[in-house]
């Protein structure tokens, strides 16, 4: 004890100064002793057994490796499983993560009207057999251990373009902004190589989580692992889920009737709408080229400005990266990844639309009508990899028909109004055409979407009813003012142009409102994605 | 962009396997045991730690770099928790580093200095007990802080100070157990151990919910090889009750009556323990013509279960005997008639001798890390040690005990917490010194109790952040180190005494409440009366003295050392109990002998009657509260500084209501609810459930507004307020 509190000395004792003194020098001592704390040495416990942690845990994890054609995978005992979350505690204090990061996440099955149930239900990753993550990444960045099956993330691979995360139904990938990569649960593979059981499984007071080795052939290719769970189809998940009490059928996850917003992504909602303004104006250009309806200035002034909107589109998707410098490597997944196509297809679309310029340049007419033709098809190339990009994530909201109604959609409508309106500016004749097809595809697109809408917001069964009723629901104003949008471009400004005022401005106008209406309609494809996800709470 | 496309296995090499982002991660062999750690967090010492949380006592690993804590892991090695801890144990350093840590003594929300907080608490303090008397200053104690503490704080309040009225917030949680324990057992004594848990064939939890409260204890149950049956009262399908294999949601507050209709069909078909009654219990006469009104018609009138469903019951406990145990918590303890209903379950398990044998028991599972402590300790309601301030043989012991001179020691028992709130309001009590609890938010009837603080003339809040409902209102708030920044003991459920170190430094001017006690003796002027109260390890002396010849007796004990050597020590350990010291599971009442005069435990009972606040037609839903995850802890002051915890625990008050009462008041699932009663009203997010019975709502306790809907009702015997019976109304507030 550093500071003993000496018997108080009654005031008769001491003048004025003496207790002022003695008084700091107690709150001193105390303040001193309370900053101290002991040497490590005096605490040191060295009586553990140093594999106890091995020796603890052995009979919840395989005792060998697994054998050709079988990998490790989690299984859960629901009944086990009551709640208690100590498991993603664990995760994040055993594995040093940030403050709000952990590999495991709890969610809850409730029943509904019919049945009282509750019973929650521990998740991670469920290290895929065919894993949509690895499949996905542009850079390489997930690997599938020979050995364990452990899907991997390399973290300095990384470059934080989150296409994993969509790509992932089970929520697995989390975005670490700190750090500008995501992270992921890599079954404590360390651990277990050395025979200690993994974070999660070290801290279920239950023994609910064990590692399994399993047949990779026998890992199943349907249904789901639980209930709520994604279509085990997409990727084979191989965690299993046990119980002696199998959920009611109308079980559902205590988080189903909330409409969560998905992450907003604007820098590819810009990127992919601006990209397809400027392939759907090199297409436009290059049918009036082959009809004989410009001439190479014209045709070399429509390319610059469509090239300038492409190049400045494709720059807006680097904004989305947590790494951007090391986007360079974007090309290395083109062998599985429709993200890494897409980057090349893109790449070489701005190549193709740079040559459409130097032909201008160049001065030929057949030359710069073959240079914006390729670059028209470089563009469709391209919009059709965006198209795969979101179909091929299974997300309902993106499916590969409304995805394309969209994107090729959108390149159509942008792409005649972006021309239209360069050539109403540079007077050339047929202008007043393309203003004309801008219009009807502005009325032909929006019909056509409104019309999807209702049908999925009608029919509950419907695969993406919930993007539906999020858009009612949570989006009510942007779907509204997207209307409003319609009323502008589809009666008001055309209206207005009949009764012939200034064409020019109008069109001009009517083509940016239009560009706005596709940035709102883009921007809740990813808000209303409504992605899969492993049961919440 | 590279237009040449690479072959495969040139572009694998491409690929960082390795760099500082993945180096981040990097897990290497740690030394102590402790196996795989991040690189980072590698220790280079450890301590042990028993949890502050909960009343489980789980001991803790922490892990020391330089002495300091920075992480930690459950202690595989201690009796309790077996090497597991739920997501608030493993927290638990996290919430010492939170922003709004108290870290100088505030003087009406300004920051001072020691010197000056000392010279205002004690001025202030005096001048008003000088004005109004003895019993116009009150402090309200713990189950938070350390045992040596809260003696300290006994001692000092009461000896050194000469206040006469403290209570805990032990009231709010324990009060219960201690009154039917003392009444039915002749002392608070529970009974069990944990390893009871594993030798039952029949565990019956009543208003009890492990899962979610208790989760380490759950883990004992399911170690439990006997393939036992577990039965669940509670009328809320819990986790607990899903996890059950027999659950009785019964009728609120209806568990009286069920209780007396089992021992009536017990009694009925031959379950006596006829021997054991006979032998070691006293008014079990009276007790079988006041069960005879308790028929199962009736029974199955007032509960809502079937006649059916109650034989089951019955015959459960009877061909489980002599291995049942009986556990409860809240849904008993926080009730209008608490103490008989905890004394009916007493009841049940004495007929069937169901007592003093492995897996048996009437449970009382405590509440907070040393609700026990304050019980045998505090000096609030008893007398250091579980004695009486009223007897004054006792006075004499503790006055030798202590070296305190008798003179000192009130010869009243404190006045209960309530009480101590209606002194306030009648202006009888003028100043408040409350330690590390948060009534603002917890306190039923939260409005009413809030106006009451405003009418004290010096309200002192002493807690280890200055942002508590409660630090807000004070006048002067003094800064307290935290557990982990501090020494002592805690006591658990099954009476385990463990040891908790200190491993981290307080923040700022913090001071533990142990030296704030010093500092406060020694500007009092009876710094010389504490002479002896240098440390916690001393006052563990103090308190070993003063335990002898109890039940709580425990003068075997050397000190802290010999609990942190032998996995924590559960009372009574005597000098002359060598033959025990060696086990590490031991229950009570093996010899049948129990602490009243005539070793006779009684059997105590009356009849049911309703609680105050019945549904009407203005109020026609009950709010039933409770625990809400295993991830938060009573009014969230440590929990939610925690992010991890953040993350498990629920975003959004969520108001659990049955479907027909939805439809009935056009609430769909999401939708907001105003929740009504006549006290106040809040808004929250419905969830519809099944888990909740028709005519009842459901709101976890953490929110800060709960409370402002509680009825304000106490059981007459323990003082404990009855949180979980109050009338309300719901309306929509926007569509799903």
């Amino acid at each position: 004890m550093i500071c003993d509190l000496e018997p108080t000395k009654s005031a008769g004792e001491a003048d004025l100064t003496d207790i002022v003194n003695h008084k700091t020098e107690v709150i001193d001592g105390l303040l001193q002793e309370q900053q101290t704390l002991r040497t490590p040495v005096a605490l040191f416990s060295d009586d553990y057994d140093s594999r106890s942690v091995v020796a603890r845990f052995s009979h919840l994890i395989p005792l060998s490796k697994p054998k050709p054609g079988e990998q490790y995978a989690f299984e859960v005992n629901l009944d086990a499983c009551t709640g208690c979350k100590a498991c993603v505690a664990a995760c994040h204090s055993l594995n040093g993560l940030d403050e709000d990061e952990s590999w495991r996440d709890i969610g809850m099955l409730v029943g509904t009207r019919k049945q009282p149930y509750l019973q929650t239900v521990t998740t991670a990753c469920h290290h895929c057999a065919d894993p949509a993550c690895m499949n996905g990444c542009p850079v390489l960045a997930y690997e599938k251990d020979d050995i364990t099956g452990i899907v991997r993330h390399l973290d300095d691979q990384c470059i934080g373009c989150s296409y994993c995360i969509m790509k992932c139904p089970y929520e697995v990938p989390k975005f670490n902004l700190k750090r500008g990569i995501v992270r992921k649960c890599d079954m404590c593979q360390g651990r277990l190589a050395e025979g200690e059981a993994p974070a999660c499984v070290q801290a279920c007071p239950n023994e609910a989580i064990w590692i399994r080795t399993v047949k990779v052939a026998s890992v199943p290719d349907r249904g789901s692992i639980v209930t709520g769970a994604f279509d085990s189809s997409y990727t084979r998940p191989t965690t299993r889920y046990t119980s002696t009490k199998p959920s009611p059928a109308n079980a559902r996850p205590a988080d189903a009737s909330r409409l969560d917003l998905d992450h907003a992504h604007g820098p590819l909602a810009w990127m992919l709408v601006l990209t397809q303004m400027s392939a759907g104006a090199f297409v436009t250009c290059a049918a009036a080229l082959w009809a004989g309806a410009l001439d190479v200035k014209q045709a070399g002034i429509t390319s610059a400005v469509a090239l300038v909107v492409g190049v400045v589109g494709i720059n807006l998707s680097l904004l989305h990266l947590g790494q951007p410098l090391k986007a360079w490597r974007s090309f290395m997944g083109w062998r599985r990844s429709w993200l890494s196509r897409e980057i090349i297809a893109f790449g070489g679309f701005a190549g193709a639309g740079f040559g459409a310029v130097a032909a201008w340049w160049w001065g030929d007419g057949l030359l710069m009508r073959l240079a914006v033709s390729g670059a028209a098809l470089a563009g469709i190339v391209a919009v059709l990899c965006s198209v795969m990009v979101y179909a091929d994530t299974r997300r309902p909201f993106w499916s590969l028909k409304l995805t394309s109604t969209k994107f090729i959609g959108t390149m159509l409508l942008l792409g005649c109004g972006l021309a239209g309106a360069v050539w109403a500016w540079l007077g050339v004749p047929h202008a007043g055409l393309l203003i004309a097809i801008t219009i009807a595809l502005r009325w032909i697109t929006s019909v056509a979407e409104m019309n999807q809408n209702e049908s999925a917001l009608n029919d509950e069964s419907s695969a993406w009813h919930r993007s539906a009723r999020i858009l009612k629901e949570r989006l009510r104003p942007w779907a509204d003012s997207r209307a409003m949008l319609l009323v502008m471009c589809g009666i008001v400004l055309p209206t207005l142009i009949a009764g012939g005022f200034d064409g020019r401005m109008l069109f001009t106008l009517l083509v940016i409102l239009a560009f706005a209406s596709q940035v709102i309609e883009r921007s809740y494809f990813f808000t209303a994605a409504a992605g899969p996800k492993m049961p919440g709470s | 962009m590279k237009t040449e496309i690479p072959d495969f296995k040139s572009l694998m090499e491409l690929r960082a396997f390795d760099g500082p982002l993945t180096s981040d991660l990097v897990r290497d062999p740690a030394r102590f045991g402790l196996g795989q750690l991040p690189r980072r967090l590698q220790p280079n010492g450890t301590a042990k730690a028993i949890c502050g949380f909960c009343s489980t006592g789980c001991g803790l690993t922490l892990h020391l770099k330089d002495g300091e804590a920075i992480n930690l892991t459950p202690d595989a090695s201690y009796p309790v928790n077996l090497g597991a801890a739920c997501p608030k144990g493993w927290e638990a350093l996290s919430v010492l580093d939170a922003a709004d840590r108290a870290t100088t003594p505030l003087l009406n929300g300004v920051p001072t200095d020691w010197s000056t907080a000392m010279d205002e608490f004690c001025t202030r303090m005096k001048s008003v007990m000088e004005t109004h008397g003895p019993e116009s200053a009150a402090f309200i104690s713990t189950g938070q802080i350390m045992t040596e503490e809260m003696a300290f704080l006994g001692a000092l309040a009461k000896f050194g100070m000469g206040m006469i009225h403290g209570d805990g917030n032990t009231r709010q949680c324990m009060a219960t157990a201690v009154t039917a324990y003392k009444e039915s057992f002749g002392f608070d004594a529970p009974p069990f151990t944990y390893a009871d848990f594993e030798e039952s064939d029949v565990l019956v939890f009543i208003g009890a919910n492990p899962c979610i409260a208790h989760p380490i204890l759950w883990q004992r149950v399911l170690k439990n090889q006997r393939n036992p049956q577990i039965i669940v009262v509670d009328p809320r399908k819990t986790e607990t009750a899903m996890a059950a294999t027999q659950h009785y949601a019964i009728k609120l507050k209806s568990d009286l009556a069920l209780l007396y209709g089992l021992a009536h069909l017990i009694l009925r078909d031959g379950g006596l323990d006829e021997s054991f009654i006979h032998e070691h219990t006293k008014g079990f006469d009276a007790f079988v013509p006041f069960l005879a009104d308790f028929t199962p018609d009736r029974v199955a009138a007032e509960t809502g279960l079937s006649v059916e469903q109650l034989q089951r019951f019955a015959d459960t406990i009877r061909s489980g005997t002599p291995r049942v145990s009986f556990w409860w918590t809240m849904g008993v303890n926080q009730g209008h008639e608490a103490t008989r209903t905890a004394q009916a379950i007493i009841n049940l398990a004495l007929m069937t001798g169901n007592i003093g044998k492995p897996g048996t028991g009437a449970n009382s599972i405590t509440g907070q890390c040393n609700a026990m402590g304050s019980r045998l300790f505090s000096n609030t309601t008893s007398l250091l040690g579980g004695h009486d301030f009223r007897n004054a043989a006792h006075r004499e012991k503790i006055a030798a005990a202590t070296g305190i001179p008798v003179a000192r020691i009130p010869d009243k028992p404190s006045l209960a917490y309530d009480q101590i709130i209606q002194g306030i309001d009648a202006g009888r009590i003028k100043a408040l010194w409350i330690i590390a609890t948060n009534p603002s938010h917890s306190w039923i009837d939260q409005n009413d109790f809030n106006r009451t603080l405003g009418k004290l003339d010096f309200l002192v809040v002493q807690d280890m952040y200055s942002t508590t409902e409660t630090a807000r209102r004070a006048h002067l708030v003094l800064p307290a180190a935290a557990w982990g920044e501090k020494d002592g003991t805690f006591i658990n459920s099954e009476r385990r005494i463990g040891l908790s170190r200190k491993v981290r430094r307080a923040p700022g001017q913090a001071l533990a409440d142990f030296h704030i006690f010093r500092l406060i003796a020694h500007h009092w002027g009876c710094g010389e009366m504490f002479g002896e109260w240098t440390s916690p390890e001393s006052v563990f002396q103090i308190m070993k003295r003063c335990s002898e010849g109890q039940p709580c007796d425990i003068t075997g004990i050397e000190g802290h050392e010999m609990i942190e050597a032998s996995g924590g020590v559960q009372w009574p350990l005597r000098m002359t109990n060598d033959e025990i010291r060696t086990t590490n599971e031991r229950r009570l009442f093996a010899d049948g002998e129990f602490f009243t005069p005539d070793k006779r435990a009684r059997f105590v009972f009356d009849a049911p009657v309703q609680p105050p606040e019945q549904a009407d037609e203005a109020y026609p839903l009950i709010l039933i509260t409770g625990r809400g995850s295993s991830a938060q802890w009573h009014t969230e002051t440590r929990t939610a500084k925690s992010a991890v915890l953040r993350m498990l625990a629920p975003t959004e008050l969520m108001l659990d209501v049955h479907p027909g009462d939805a439809a009935e008041h056009g609430i769909c699932d999401g939708a907001m609810v105003r929740i009504t009663s006549r006290r106040g009203f809040l808004t929250a997010r419905a969830r519809v459930s099944l888990c909740v019975m028709r005519g009842q709502v459901f709101l976890p306790m953490h929110d800060a507004r709960v409370n402002q809907l509680t009825h304000a009702s106490f059981d007459p015997h323990s003082r404990q307020p009855g949180y979980k019976h109050s009338a309300v109304s719901i309306q929509a507030v926007t569509p799903g």
